[in-house]
């Protein structure tokens, strides 16, 4: 790689709960090397506090650092847009792709509800959209008039159509504002890019400038990611590097997130696509599945009382770890189903039509059936959590035939957490983060030689 | 931006015939007007989501395979349920099966909301003068 380059990088990832480092050296072949990890309770009026500690108990001093947060849940963004299918369902991707956590969406004409509930101190960002360039107008500019009347200091970005800009930046022109290219110019042609840096700037004035983690960005060569887009980034670049498809499973406490990286769409004949294009990279996050916080809602019903009793136990205590056999397997079993149905909604569908031409096969969403590699990181992997990956999977696909599930992909668990580190790498060097990467998973099933994983 | 004004444009139902789709797609936009083609298989919630986003002056529906009469059935009640009470509806194709005169056809199409019907023989030249005029009369009345 670089000529320049030091000999020693720390990365750490600033979490709600915990601010988690690890350090990595070059060797003298210019490949990473662990040498040490360490973690702090984040604490949440002082994001630097535990950042600084993390960093020195790693011997951050003498080395490039780089750093990633998830603090206080994350990035809120509400998504405004026109028809849900398509403005709206482009302004959620691009939310979700960008890092984001989405805290409402809205379709047609906003009503005084949704802008009291819009009116919030904990919404970050409102993506407001709407209308393809030279599309609907009387909509969009009603909601730009309706969103005058917000007091709360939400960064708004315009990414409707493009005629309307300068009448909506007029309209808006007291609030924090940003206007970017339209999220759909076409119907069928969705751009997201713009947007993903608007986004990101954002989180760097609102989470890193303020919490005072500027002090430490000043000596870091790239700016600070969101969590999510980082382990996003990561995920593409694996792709790209390996020339396979990627997917990555993010299972924790409150949310479950899905990432994708694959031809959405296999180009066999006879195949009709309904729907805004799917991008090749894409994240889907479940605030209702997760091991704690979200335990409550991953069930529609459980009839095992001692389960039960464990899922209120947990929701309430956060922080409690299995301890006995028993609940250990609860756990299991919270897992597998939250990974599993998280699954079944990032894939796609299929149907069959019988017309008058003959068979033909009708697509939504994504086709997972070609990734051959699943990543799966958080807590519950750490350590020997478990989980009967393709069973699970298999049995997913018999009940929902029509879903495009990845029934061929093998699983790794990320047993030493570092794959968010490995993702914070990956912006400075790439090529050595995937690399070890690539081979730390190969590792892992060796070592392990359990036919569960894969 | 044209001026022509702005279709959108498809198959409708389970029919996926794509050649004559093309050639109307590239005919409408060679006269001037927008296009958003949403090719075969379309179903009557995809044409009205996308003519709302487009704001789109009129909704062109091809039908080939016979079954557009059902497929057609409340294609215009819907449109007024979304709140496009005044957008222009055309269709056209082998709308039937058998041999229907075509003045019972049109018939039919517009008792269910249409405001033109066009048969497979339509010289579509003639279909776009009509169908600027209609979108032309359409704004004017809005003006006033």
């Amino acid at each position: 790689m670089t000529s320049a380059k030091k000999n020693s990088i720390v990365s750490i990832d600033i979490g709600s709960t915990w601010t988690k480092g690890a350090r990595f050296e070059f060797d003298d072949a210019g490949a990473l090397q662990f040498a040490g990890q360490t973690r702090r309770p984040t604490s949440v009026t002082d994001l630097a506090a535990a950042f600084g500690e993390v960093h020195a108990a790693l011997g951050g001093g003498d080395g490039e650092t780089v750093f990633s947060s998830s603090a206080r849940g994350g990035l809120a963004i509400a998504a405004l847009g026109l028809v849900p299918d398509l403005t709206l369902k482009v302004a959620k991707t691009a939310a979700l792709s960008a890092g984001g956590k989405i805290t409402g969406v809205y379709a047609y004409k906003l009503n005084a509800d949704d802008l009291a509930a819009l009116d919030s101190p904990k919404i970050d960002i409102i993506l407001f959209c709407g209308g393809t360039d030279g599309g609907n107008e009387s909509i969009v500019l009603y909601n730009a008039e309706m969103l005058r009347g917000l007091r709360s200091d939400a960064t708004i970005i315009y990414a409707g159509n493009r005629r309307l800009a300068p009448q909506v930046a007029e309209l808006l022109r007291d609030r924090p504002l940003v206007v970017t290219e339209n999220l759909l110019p076409e119907l069928d042609a969705p751009r997201t890019e713009n947007v993903n840096r608007a986004i990101r700037q954002i989180f760097f004035e609102k989470i890193v400038r303020g919490k005072g983690l500027d002090r430490i960005e000043a000596a870091c060569r790239v700016r600070a990611l969101p969590t999510p887009a980082a382990l996003f980034e990561f995920c593409r670049l694996l792709s790209e590097r390996s020339g396979q498809s990627f997917g990555l499973l993010d299972l924790g406490g409150a949310t479950t997130d899905f990432y994708s990286c694959c031809e959405a769409v296999d180009p066999d004949a006879g195949i009709v696509f309904k729907g805004v294009p799917e991008p090749f990279a894409a994240r889907t996050v479940e605030a209702d599945l997760g091991l704690r916080v979200s335990a409550g809602t991953v069930f529609d019903r459980v009839e095992d009382e001692a389960f039960r009793d464990y899922i209120e136990k947990v929701s309430a205590m956060p922080g409690h770890l299995a301890v006995t056999p028993a609940e250990v397997e609860f756990d299991r079993r919270l897992a597998e189903k939250c990974c599993v149905e998280a699954m079944l909604r990032h894939a796609g569908g299929r149907r069959t039509f019988y017309a008058a031409s003959g068979r033909i096969e009708v697509q939504h969403g994504r086709d997972l059936r070609k990734l051959r590699t699943i990543i799966a990181t958080g807590g519950y992997f750490t350590g020997d959590g478990e989980m009967e990956f393709a069973r699970a999977v298999s049995f997913a696909a018999a009940l929902h035939p029509e879903k495009l599930l990845p029934c061929h992909a093998r699983f790794f668990p990320d047993r030493s957490y570092l794959l968010i580190h490995l993702a914070n790498l990956a912006r400075l060097h790439p090529e050595p983060a995937a690399a070890f990467a690539l081979d730390y998973l190969r590792k892992i099933v060796a070592y392990e030689n359990a036919d569960w994983c894969v | 931006m044209s001026d022509k004004g702005k279709l959108v444009l498809g198959v409708i139902g389970a029919d996926c015939h794509a050649v004559g789709n093309k050639i109307l797609e590239a005919v409408l936009r060679d006269y001037g007007f927008e296009v958003a083609n949403l090719r075969v298989m379309v179903s009557q919630q995809e044409f009205i989501d996308a003519a709302l986003e487009t704001e789109a002056d009129a909704i062109i529906v091809s039908s080939l395979y016979g079954h557009g009469e059902i497929d057609c059935q409340g294609l215009r009640e819907n449109c007024i349920e979304r709140g496009l009470e005044d957008i222009i509806l055309y269709v056209g194709g082998n709308l039937v099966v058998g041999k229907t005169p075509p003045e019972v056809i049109a018939a039919k199409f517009k008792a269910m909301g249409f405001d033109r019907v066009w048969s497979p023989d339509t010289d579509l030249l003639e279909m776009c003068k009509v169908l600027d005029h209609d979108i032309r009369e359409k704004k004017q009345h809005r003006q006033h």
